[in-house]
């Protein structure tokens, strides 16, 4: 019967309408939930969130740094109490604007959520979150921004056998407490200073000198270190010519002595030497090209694999061509040579406690990687303490100290606008105390070398931690 | 015949009250003497269906399940909006007994056209002289404590019209071709009193179902034709020129646009069912109380926040299951019964389509009712009347079906009661 025959027709279509919405539905929960739930129109982040009170962020020596406390009205607000100072470490937390670094990575544990409840996502609300305690100093974080006052870069100090990091410091900054953030957060991303940007973790600059040390490595794994050059203040590679800084002759140079010197006519030609596979391998040993897991974001430094003409691979050599480099990673570099050629990854977070006070996350394990053998990190440590005793770097001595360094000053893209470089590490006379920072300062577009402008930032970092 | 769709109710029953039970602080022993008598009364019910041959055993039995879960929904969201929801279970189930019986027992209500035509006018009217705008539509009509929504009514007396209509076509009884015309202005006057109420979704549920009843019952193509081509016109002036439509589809294609103003209710709905996921958060456990409407026309968000989208799945399944039942009672029965049955069970169908594809947002947002599962004393009843309506189908069918005249084969006759 023809009307029983449409009567089935409708029922499919029916049929078919309900398992389409079924398929929509999965391909939403499979597909999109996950983004559509993070929206920070979803007020049920919030809702959750205020039940427990956000954990407090110590520095090393348990100074108080962030706290949540709660308003009459049952909502909370965050505290951060020196302001700026931690903005590119702790970050931000906002209603209106997200989560950011720390309070983003470690957002389970503030919360109070344990490892076995965030990986199964149990819904389960803890009346106070967990407390984190940074491996930062807030002394040295303050030193390093006193330092750097408004010259616009970034400073970063390392523990150079633990890698916990003591002060990592980006200018220009901002306020996180959230009254501030919401009246000023326009104007910071429109900025073209970019605020917001971790300069320390996230900035990518040409090394400069700095990559010498790296490029010396190599020299050493090569086993090229008894040549030597005759510098005439310039040297022609192809055609193109390279220059010492103001020309200077410094003549006939070992690689100590031109390493000290910061010669670029004598780390042109040893670039020459070594070759690219090897300069490039070297540099993958010092971590570039390598994603590093840590407790906030930090970009991936480049040494692009591409064919290099005999002019990249001396400016290569020499830390320019397409070599970029964080400052974080520099600090790595010369901490991997105090810590006999071990590369550490840099740890923020030393650990959580709960409010009994047990330790419910610890930062023990630690990736290392071999950047370079344990005599030939020997030899780079001499060169570098050289370079203070007697070359670039004298500036930089400190009473007492054993200290070691190299400067660099970095051409960009504005002409006469260099970026300043220092990295560097310092120790007690007395090795037996244990106590060494390794340290890496980048003054932007100074138009400065790093002798003059970031030595005195370091130094008052290395000072101030050491207690000299 | 197995008897495991009454045992899936029973402990469908004890969970969802013991669940509110346990949910509720302090504990409220009321709500298990509330459940002990919704469950006894569902159980009268479908004893009667099956003892006395009441027709088909499913449909009550769907119904009250799609209720129960909704019953334990509401009970978390609002305490006291899920205790009226549970009287107003048990006037519905007194009312479809009571529509049963009317409907099984007199055989009058084929000669009744007219008559449902004037009291939908007649209701139509009232409404927008008292009504009351609530959400946007002027569709309540409050006498003291009690606020009807007439429109739910309206939609059993259009079903009854416009089956009158068809009933005479299938049997050739047209006294004049003039009449199918007249019943079709008869639907534009209908859709049109709910346009002026600003009554979006109710006015899509009822000219499509017409659209269907013409599918199936229309002899040409001619009419279904211009009514499809009449819809799409409508459809698209109305996209063009009428604001809140344009609203509507703006932010079914982008609900992100505006999350805190236009896109309200679509995000925060979206928002739920992310945060739940498959599994659900667990009664209690989540915030459906941030979705807008969420006892009404969002219900279907809230289950699949704390219930998951397979809580959801098993809603959308058991409605699958109800239209199923209902289109085979309209299989098997003759006339002007298989006309009310084909329209009930097409605007059960339409309608849930409609609200759940819009919660979900996979088509254009109107506010309705999730029949069964929202609340509203109006909605309830009235969908238990229709349901009623259609229980007394298919005991008429089924009678007629096994009666000796009856043309039907043996091993027809096998899937009528399965």
């Amino acid at each position: 019967m023809r009307h029983n025959t449409r009567i089935v027709i409708a029922l499919c279509i029916f049929c078919l309408l309900f398992l389409s919405i079924i398929v929509y539905l999965t391909h939403f929960t499979l597909f999109r939930a996950e983004d559509v739930k993070k929206s920070s129109f979803n007020k049920r982040l919030w809702a959750d969130e205020n039940a427990t009170l956000r954990g407090k962020i110590y520095d090393v020596n348990g100074v108080l740094l962030a706290e949540s406390t709660r308003e009459d009205n049952g909502y909370q607000t965050r505290r951060y109490y020196y302001g700026s100072l931690y903005a590119h470490v702790i970050g931000y937390n906002s209603t209106i604007y997200g989560k950011s670094q720390i309070e983003s990575t470690f957002n389970d544990l503030l919360l109070g959520k344990d490892i076995l409840q965030s990986t199964f996502n149990i819904n389960s609300v803890a009346e106070k979150g967990h407390d984190l305690t940074l491996t930062l100093d807030n002394s040295v974080q303050q030193a390093a921004a006193k330092a750097m006052g408004t010259k616009h870069g970034a400073v970063v100090a390392l523990d150079p056998k633990t890698g916990d990091v003591i002060a990592c410091y980006s200018y220009p900054t901002f306020d996180p407490n959230d009254e501030v953030l919401t009246n000023t957060w326009t104007t910071l991303v429109n900025d073209e200073d970019s605020p917001i940007l971790s300069r320390a973790t996230n900035g990518l600059y040409a090394p400069g000198s700095t990559f010498k040390t790296i490029t010396a490595a190599a020299v050493l794994k090569e086993d090229l270190e008894r040549m030597t050059f005759n510098d005439t203040g310039s040297v022609v590679i192809d055609g193109r010519r390279f220059k010492n800084y103001q020309n200077k002759a410094m003549g006939n140079l070992d690689l100590t002595k031109s390493y000290a010197l910061s010669s670029n006519v004598a780390f042109c030609q040893w670039g020459l030497q070594v070759g690219a596979d090897a300069l490039r391998q070297m540099a993958y040993n010092f971590g570039f090209e390598k994603n590093l897991e840590s407790d906030i974001n930090i970009t991936t430094s480049r040494f692009p694999q591409k064919d290099m003409s005999k002019t990249d691979l001396a400016s290569a050599a020499i830390g320019q061509w397409q070599v970029l480099s964080t400052p974080i990673e520099m600090a790595m570099v010369a901490a991997s040579v105090v810590n006999r050629g071990q590369m550490v990854t840099p740890t923020f977070v030393k650990r959580a406690t709960n409010a009994a006070g047990n330790i419910v996350y610890d930062a023990k394990k630690k990736s290392t990687m071999t950047a370079t053998d344990y005599t030939k990190s020997l030899t780079i440590e001499k060169m570098m303490t050289e370079t203070v005793k007697t070359g670039t770097a004298t500036a930089c001595a400190i009473d007492g100290a054993i200290v070691g360094g190299k400067t660099g000053t970095a051409e960009n893209e504005k002409q006469g606008k260099e970026h300043a470089w220092f990295i560097g590490f310092a120790m007690d006379e007395n090795r037996d105390s244990d106590k060494s920072i390794a340290v890496a300062v980048i003054v932007e577009y100074s138009g400065g070398t790093g002798g003059t402008l970031a030595i005195p930032v370091a130094r008052s970092v290395m000072k101030t931690y050491l207690g000299k | 015949m197995t008897k495991h769709p009454i045992i899936l109710f029973i402990i469908t029953n004890i969970l969802a009250f013991g669940l509110i039970f346990f949910y509720l602080q302090p504990h409220d022993t009321y709500i298990l003497i509330a459940g002990a008598v919704v469950l006894s009364m569902s159980l009268i019910t479908y004893f009667c269906i099956s003892h006395f041959r009441w027709g088909d055993r499913y449909l009550f039995i769907i119904a009250s399940m799609l209720v129960v879960l909704g019953v334990a929904m509401l009970c978390r969201i609002n305490y006291t909006i899920g205790v009226k929801q549970i009287v107003w279970y048990a006037i519905g189930i007194i009312l479809f007994t009571i529509s049963y019986m009317l409907y099984a027992h007199f055989h009058f209500w084929r000669n009744l056209q007219w008559t449902y035509f004037g009291a939908s006018v007649i209701l139509f009217i009232l409404t927008l002289i008292l009504g009351q705008r609530r959400g946007g539509a002027t569709n309540w009509i409050i006498f003291g404590p009690i606020s009807v929504q007439p429109s739910e009514i309206i939609k059993v007396l259009f079903a009854m019209f416009i089956s009158c209509g068809f009933a005479r076509q299938t049997e050739k009884r047209y006294h004049e071709i003039k009449e199918k015309y007249i019943i079709n202005a008869c639907v534009a006057i209908f859709c049109g009193f709910l346009i002026l109420q600003r009554e979006w979704g109710s006015t899509v549920v009822f000219y499509i179902t017409y659209l269907i009843m013409l599918f199936i019952y229309s002899d040409g193509w001619g009419l279904i034709s211009l009514n499809a081509a009449a819809l799409c016109a409508m459809s698209a002036l109305a996209v063009k020129f009428v604001a809140h439509i344009q609203t509507r589809v703006g932010n079914w294609l982008n609900p992100f646009a505006d999350p805190s103003n236009l896109g309200y209710q679509t995000t925060q709905s979206l928002f739920a069912i992310a945060t739940g996921g498959f599994f659900g958060t667990g009664l209690g456990l989540g915030h459906p109380v941030f979705i807008p409407e969420v006892h009404s026309d969002f219900i279907f968000s809230a289950i699949c926040e704390e219930m998951g989208v397979l809580g959801g799945f098993a809603i959308i399944l058991l409605f699958m299951v109800l239209v199923y039942r209902g289109y085979k009672i309209c299989i098997i029965a003759q006339g002007y019964d298989k006309c009310v049955a084909t329209c009930i069970t097409t605007i059960f169908g339409i309608q849930t389509f409609i609200i759940i594809g819009g919660v979900v947002n996979f088509i254009p947002l109107t506010g309705i009712t999730l029949p069964f599962i929202s609340y509203g004393g109006s909605s309830l009843t009235t969908t238990f009347i229709s349901l009623g309506l259609l229980q007394a189908i298919s005991r008429n069918a089924q009678l007629k079906y096994y009666s000796p005249s009856s043309q039907a084969t043996d091993d027809n006759a096998s899937e009528v009661t399965p």
